[in-house]
């Protein structure tokens, strides 16, 4: 038995390692010191070909699926570069895991044609929204609305926690959104492609985070922002394909995650324990989102 | 810890390429295994860092340090894509245990 990568994947391991070390490593301090999302970096490793790991050829991705171990390469990446900085290597796995994979597994032929290749190759990022104030883990709680109108879908709501979502080079978020209800009563959660700069759409400010703060993360508004083309166009069957994918299906058995909040005072910093336990306490017990204030500053 | 995380993480990350090539990797399979390798390698990560700063003393509390920028970018590894709870759930119930 042996427990060794290939040395294809040894090789490939020592390029991105050189590459963080060249363009990452020496700025990781003060981009997290000034909160800097460096745009060009993320592009640069979209240059090297890391967003592309997983994707085929015909959208400029390598074509390395599945015995040709693109997947491992893809967590090799994420490693040499989570090691030098782990606010690239969240916007990395990101950028490939809830950006561009959910377009490539369950978008239609012209959703991949329009947005794939910008996203593969690292020129753009997409976000994707699942997270709400009130749900997250509970998809079918999510209280964010897609109405259909005149061959257009008007979404209303909002989201929380959304990385790649709010940066100059963002292009779209993919989002949950209840269009209906099921047999049962159930909601009809549906995932619908919401590009930048589209009215009615914007990314709040930034989170001040605990960490990751060269990580691109925001909340994220919806107030009557239409949204054209092909959503609308396909039938209501195929319209929540994006909530069945592997890594998200596991949600729908879960609770409202307790995620860091603005409102919630600095857990390690600011928080002593004896002013983190009546802080968390409620926020345990309730399902709704904490509600205490900051203590301080 | 770091050698058991990375073999956790690449027998993952190998599952899912085996099963993309349709080599009789179930679904179910790679799952508890992505489960289990994000479960110990975050917290493992969280625990290391914590360590560290430990070792540094009082340097290990402030900002002039590395060590304090890799504690605090460690802690939401534990909570984003699935809390450990979350984590722990999952793997119960992959093991046929009951839950809830």
């Amino acid at each position: 038995m042996t427990f060794e990568l290939s040395p294809e994947h040894e090789q490939f391991r020592r390029s991105v390692r050189d590459f963080a070390q060249a363009e990452i490593a020496p700025h990781a301090a003060q981009w997290d010191r000034d909160h800097h999302f460096p745009t060009d970096v993320v592009q640069k490793m979209g240059a090297l070909g890391l967003m592309g790991l997983t994707a085929p050829e015909e959208y400029g991705g390598s074509g390395l699926a599945g015995e040709d171990g693109g997947f491992t390469s893809l967590c090799i990446a994420i490693e040499e570069i989570g090691r030098v900085d782990q606010s690239m290597g969240i916007t990395l796995e990101a950028a490939v895991g809830l950006g561009i994979n959910p377009i490539l597994t369950y978008g239609t032929a012209a959703q991949k044609e329009e947005h794939l290749p910008s996203l593969v190759a690292g020129e753009q990022l997409a976000g994707f929204g699942l997270t709400e104030p009130g749900a997250g883990s509970d998809a079918g709680a999510t209280r964010t609305k897609a109405d259909p109108v005149e061959g257009e879908w008007v979404v209303n709501g909002a989201k929380q926690f959304i990385t790649n979502s709010g940066s100059s080079i963002t292009s779209l978020v993919t989002v949950t959104a209840k269009t209906g209800e099921r047999e049962g009563g159930r909601p009809e959660i549906s995932t619908i492609i919401i590009p930048s700069g589209t009215p009615g759409f914007t990314a709040e400010k930034a989170y001040d985070k605990l960490g990751w703060h060269a990580s691109d993360t925001h909340p994220l508004s919806f107030e009557d922002a239409r949204v054209r083309g092909q959503p609308a166009r396909r039938p209501r069957s195929r319209l929540r394909p994006v909530p069945r994918h592997p890594r998200r299906r596991p949600r729908r058995d879960r609770r409202p995650r307790r995620r860091l909040h603005p409102s919630l005072p600095g857990p390690v910093a600011r928080n002593t324990p004896w002013t983190a336990r009546p802080s968390a306490a409620p926020s345990a017990a309730s399902r709704a989102s904490p509600s205490v204030s900051p203590t301080s500053g | 810890m770091l050698e058991a995380s990375r073999l956790l993480t690449y027998k993952a990350a190998a599952m899912k390429d085996a099963m993309d090539a349709g080599a009789g990797v179930s679904t179910k399979d790679f799952k508890q295994a992505a489960a289990i390798a994000k479960l110990y390698s975050t917290e493992s990560a969280v625990t290391a860092t914590r360590i560290a700063t430990q070792i540094f003393g009082g340097y290990g509390f402030m900002e002039e340090y590395p060590v304090v920028r890799f504690y605090r970018d460690a802690k939401v590894l534990e909570i984003g894509e699935g809390t450990s709870e979350i984590q722990r759930m999952l793997i119960a119930r992959g093991l046929g245990l009951p839950v809830e």
